[in-house]
């Protein structure tokens, strides 16, 4: 082996062991954290991470601070970006269930999801729960509001508007899921 | 920063009209194909292990690391009098001086609008704010236990009456000592600034 590809081999161990495991409250690396360890041509030892990834069904998932998917990145953007893995594929509802979540406990997800993307980005936590009332019993409204709220999916202000909050904006294909909503 | 919203714009009552006709297996097969949740591992590894041994066997005993911490050194300096007053750790006139005068209003107000050397409480600790009502019903305690001046409670009519000594009684030390709560609430000196409590 040439030691450039030894050197990316060891690169590739150090990025997957960062990823992978947890490090922080929330998952993934920042970008200047793997500048950090890697150096600067972190984002090449991303890239082929991502294509090893593939076979696995699994991805290098960016989530830029700026809350939007940026084209050509900069490398300050790049720094200041979150890095994980995520699924590439689909789960079914059967493996859904297998990673902790109801399906009760996932639409109710999906719901309030769609109707805050519809809602522009905000709304009030009153309506959220209004419509989950539809579906759900009214003890478990607030209790899975919160639990979305403490993984992150959502988060709330001071005067009960609920956003959106990262990990939706890393874990969730927002406009595939209002396309496919509408669809139906 | 909070304030976020996404470029995507989808008519709200449509999708609501969906949302809620959709049966919820539908829902979560939906999602399904927009969700791609990340990847989280927890695993306790030998060289953590290890780690936490070194960390564990150069760990202080409890006591040992909870020892008592001397005393900080403070500097000495000084203070003027305004500025412990100021601090509110001196009055302005000394305890026992302000009892006096105290005693000597009380006294005087005795003459003027009370009846048989007495008043009624109220009517001598009511003042135009509460604070001072607190302060005067304070110091009206203490003009009692020091032996300054007495209450005169009647029971049967609900009235309670200050009546000052003319020289200070000298406390008995093996006399009984009584104590007797009176409340001095915002209710009751808002009807006293009324004319309603009697």
């Amino acid at each position: 082996m040439s030691k450039r590809k030894a050197t990316y081999a060891s690169k590739l161990k150090r990025a997957t062991h960062m990823l992978f495991y947890k490090r922080h409250k929330k998952p993934g690396v920042k970008g200047w954290e793997l500048k950090k360890v890697l150096g600067s041509d972190y984002p090449k030892v991303l890239k082929i991470l991502d294509d090893h990834l593939k076979t696995l069904d699994l991805q290098v998932k960016t989530v830029f601070e700026e809350e939007k998917t940026v084209e050509k990145p900069t490398p300050e953007q790049l720094d200041k970006a979150r890095f994980l893995v995520t699924l590439r594929g689909e789960l079914t509802p059967k493996e859904a269930k297998m990673i902790g979540w109801r399906i009760d406990d996932l639409a109710g997800l999906a719901i309030t999801i769609a109707y805050i993307i519809s809602q522009k980005g905000k709304t009030p936590r009153k309506e959220v729960e209004d419509l989950l009332r539809n579906k759900l019993p009214g003890w478990k409204v607030g209790q899975n509001i919160d639990r979305y709220i403490r993984y992150g999916y959502l988060t709330q202000d001071e005067s009960g508007q609920l956003y959106l909050d990262w990990r939706t904006r890393a874990e969730v294909d927002e406009k595939a899921l209002i396309s496919m909503l509408l669809a139906k | 920063m909070k304030h976020r919203s996404t470029s995507l714009y989808t008519d709200p009552f449509l999708l609501e009209e969906k949302l809620t006709r959709m049966p919820k297996e539908e829902i979560v097969k939906t999602f399904m194909q927009a969700w791609f949740p990340a990847v989280e591992l927890e695993q306790i590894s030998l060289h953590s292990l290890a780690e936490a041994t070194r960390y564990w066997e150069g760990l202080l005993p409890m006591d040992e690391r909870w020892k008592e911490l001397p005393p900080a050194e403070t500097e000495a300096g000084t203070a003027t009098r305004e500025e412990l007053v100021q601090q509110r750790i001196l009055r302005e006139k000394a305890f026992s001086e302000e009892l006096e005068t105290f005693w000597k209003e009380l006294k005087s107000t005795v003459e003027q609008k009370g009846e048989n050397g007495k008043i009624q409480y109220w009517n001598f600790i009511g003042a135009e704010t509460y604070e001072e009502t607190i302060n005067r019903a304070f110091l009206t305690s203490f003009l009692i236990t020091y032996g300054y001046a007495t209450l005169e409670i009647h029971p049967l009519e609900e009235e309670t009456f200050i009546k000052p000594y003319e020289k200070p009684e000298k406390i008995d030390g093996k006399k009984q000592l009584v104590s007797i709560p009176i409340a001095v609430t915002v209710e009751d000196w808002t009807k006293w600034k009324k004319g309603e409590l009697q």
